[in-house]
């Protein structure tokens, strides 16, 4: 009856979206509208789907079911795995991002100062902590540009200024209009926000 | 449920039709190698081990029937995702490897008294081996994935790349051989070939293609029952449902 | 374009920086003429008929080991999905990263191909034609490879089923890289059929592998 587009506007609109991994279905009947300013928590046990939840709106996974409207380069995603080279510096990482998302040379200078990358932007990836590996890699979701952040554990490793940072990243972009979808189990405040929780049906 | 419903019906059309093809394949065969050692000359030149052909031609035939069969079975499940069908590519491939070897060993013996030796690197007979080879790597990559939809697609994509690859490699090493030596021994089939030499070699064609379903059919009851056991044996967690709040 | 660039150019400076991976290929590439040579012993008139055949085997056997490079690094440890978001058409992504093998394994295998030309005693008038066909053939097995690195992707030690996977396609490669170098050789104008059958086999591997390496690298990080 109510055929009105509700989804005009969102960047990310999934309805009804089912998925599988390896041959199981771990995800049923998730319908979710993401906007410019909207942050969600994705919370739920190990096993319940929220890296699986997360690969499908951002497109890398098939969904087995639903449909799912993605407004053209709405997203970016990062997943437990830093995407960092150990053979190359940070420096160069960073200005690899930057051609590959044909983002402007300013964006590096932003992204090194809210992550904190000066101390470490001429190492090699391969002498990094696991924290500052995660730090770097988070300069790769600021430096595309994309309006939709798909973070999976973005804070794991890192100490507590650190995962302060992060935190006000994050709630800094979805106030100007972003938005991110931050699946995590540790108890991070980003003030206003919602939480998906994924759980087996009862 | 058009999932489940497809593979059930296929069963029991599969448990009516294998013993009838196997029947019909044993009493093909029986008149054909009545034929192929009885009833049909012996060749002027090759004397009576020609008929090593009736087994030979046939199973070269099978060799490529089975693959092309691989290559529209893994076409049809990359664009109409039919459930059937890369159970089917997965069970054609070690039926067809078994042919393939079968024209490889019957093809040796063959040119033991031709040639006077176990292997010649006969244009028809490298090419069989090197597709051999192509089954070979096709089913160490389905047994190598764990996760059974995610075989399925990636070796439809190997079968398909070595199916439009066949004539390259065929060409190949034709071309390859006619720079070393002159025509190819190995005379199968073709229109040269005499009436009475027709009859059991299509016969056995037909008795080797008969085999070929029964033993699909077989192995593909097989390959589906092993699948509803690694459904059931999978963790009995129900999917996940997301509560925003 | 900018973008495959830069991935080309950061494949080829990863390849020369970890650990001399390119340059354990060249190592490798050596020591399989060499031992091929202690197998076929010092007479030098079988060696040099055979140099033209052993170079090729050996340069093939040292690109596909070298194979599972092409994508598994990348797919470990993260970056290939940033490589499928970045917005470029994923074949041409697998384009480049062939390209970025074939310039930081291949190239410089054929480079080294005179050191050891020498050692096995080819003929002054052969190493022209044997590099040619080189330059020419070895891009069918880079494009070849990284079709098989994407089949392989989800698979840790993957390279022996690389090297099974692949080395039936490559045999024409090879069948027409040898003879185009040996009818250069005997000096047939444009070194006989053999070359441009070659080239079709290269370009053969341009117009169909991109495709089907993109498919295969969806299919597994699915």
């Amino acid at each position: 009856m109510d055929e009105r587009p509700a989804d005009a506007g969102r960047l990310i609109a999934a309805r009804d979206i089912a998925a599988q991994r390896g041959g199981r279905l771990v995800l049923s009947g998730v319908t979710l509208a993401i906007g410019p300013g909207d942050l969600f928590i994705l919370r739920g046990p190990n096993g319940a789907g929220k890296t699986t939840l997360l690969r499908t709106l951002a497109g890398l996974s098939q969904r087995a079911a639903g449909a799912l409207k993605r407004s053209d380069n709405a997203s970016v995603f990062l997943g437990h795995a830093d995407g960092v080279k150990a053979a190359l510096t940070a420096r160069e990482s960073l200005s690899f991002w930057r051609m590959i998302y044909s983002a402007p040379p300013a964006i590096i200078e932003r992204a090194i100062s809210r992550l904190n990358i000066f101390p470490f932007l001429d190492q090699r990836g391969a002498s990094l902590s696991a924290g500052q590996r995660r730090r770097l890699a988070l300069c790769r979701i600021v430096i595309s540009r994309r309006p939709v952040w798909l973070l999976d554990e973005p804070t794991s490793g890192m100490d507590a200024v650190s995962i302060r940072a992060v935190v006000d990243l994050i709630a800094e972009h979805c106030r100007d209009d972003g938005a991110a979808v931050v699946a995590t189990h540790e108890p991070l405040d980003f003030g206003p926000g919602r939480t998906i929780m994924l759980d087996e049906a009862a | 449920m058009h999932n489940l419903a497809n593979p059930q019906r296929f069963e029991k059309l599969a448990i009516r039709l294998t013993p009838l093809l196997s029947i019909a394949a044993g009493v093909t065969a029986l008149f054909g190698l009545y034929y192929a050692l009885f009833n049909s000359p012996a060749d002027y030149q090759q004397g009576e081990s020609v008929r090593i052909m009736y087994v030979h031609v046939p199973a070269a035939w099978m060799a490529l029937m089975c693959y092309s069969t691989m290559a529209i079975a893994s076409g049809v499940g990359f664009i109409w995702k039919h459930p059937l069908a890369d159970v089917t590519a997965k069970s054609t491939a070690p039926i067809g490897a078994a042919f393939t070897f079968l024209a490889l060993v019957t093809g040796s013996i063959w040119g033991k008294p031709m040639w006077g030796t176990w292997w010649a690197w006969d244009a028809r007979l490298t090419s069989v081996l090197i597709l051999f080879f192509l089954y070979l790597g096709y089913i160490a990559l389905w047994s190598a994935i764990d996760d059974k939809t995610r075989a399925a697609k990636v070796a439809a994509i190997a079968c398909l790349v070595g199916f439009i690859n066949i004539p390259i490699i065929k060409f190949s090493v034709d071309w390859w051989n006619s720079l070393h030596q002159p025509a190819s021994v190995l005379r199968g089939g073709g229109p040269t070939i005499h009436q009475s030499m027709l009859t059991p070699l299509l016969l056995m064609g037909i008795a080797y293609g008969l085999t070929f379903a029964a033993l699909l059919l077989i192995s593909m009851r097989a390959e589906l029952a092993e699948r509803r056991i690694a459904r059931l044996e999978q963790s009995a967690r129900a999917p996940s449902k997301a509560m925003i709040l | 374009m900018k973008r495959l660039m830069a991935i080309f150019e950061r494949d080829v400076t990863l390849a020369f920086r970890t650990g001399g991976g390119a340059l354990n290929s060249v190592a490798f590439f050596a020591l399989t003429v060499v031992i091929f040579a202690l197998a076929i012993g010092p007479d030098r008139a079988r060696l040099s008929e055979s140099a033209a055949p052993i170079l090729w085997t050996a340069a093939t056997l040292a690109a596909m080991l070298s194979f599972d490079r092409i994508l598994q690094a990348d797919f470990e440890d993260g970056s290939l999905d940033a490589l499928i978001e970045s917005g470029d058409l994923l074949s041409l992504v697998a384009l480049a990263k062939a390209s970025a093998h074939w310039v930081s394994t291949l190239l410089p295998l054929i480079l080294a191909t005179p050191v050891l030309g020498l050692l096995l005693g080819l003929p002054a008038h052969a190493y022209f034609p044997l590099m040619a066909s080189m330059v020419i053939g070895t891009p069918a097995l880079s494009l070849f490879g990284a079709l098989a690195s994407a089949l392989a992707l989800s698979l840790r030690r993957a390279s022996m089923l690389i090297t099974i996977l692949t080395a039936p396609l490559l045999t024409p490669a090879i069948i027409f890289g040898v003879a185009a170098a040996n009818a250069g050789a005997r000096g047939d104008a444009l070194f006989g059929p053999a070359l441009m059958l070659l080239a079709a086999m290269t370009l053969f591997g341009v117009l169909v592998t991109p495709a089907a390496t993109a498919a295969a690298i969806r299919f597994n990080t699915d």
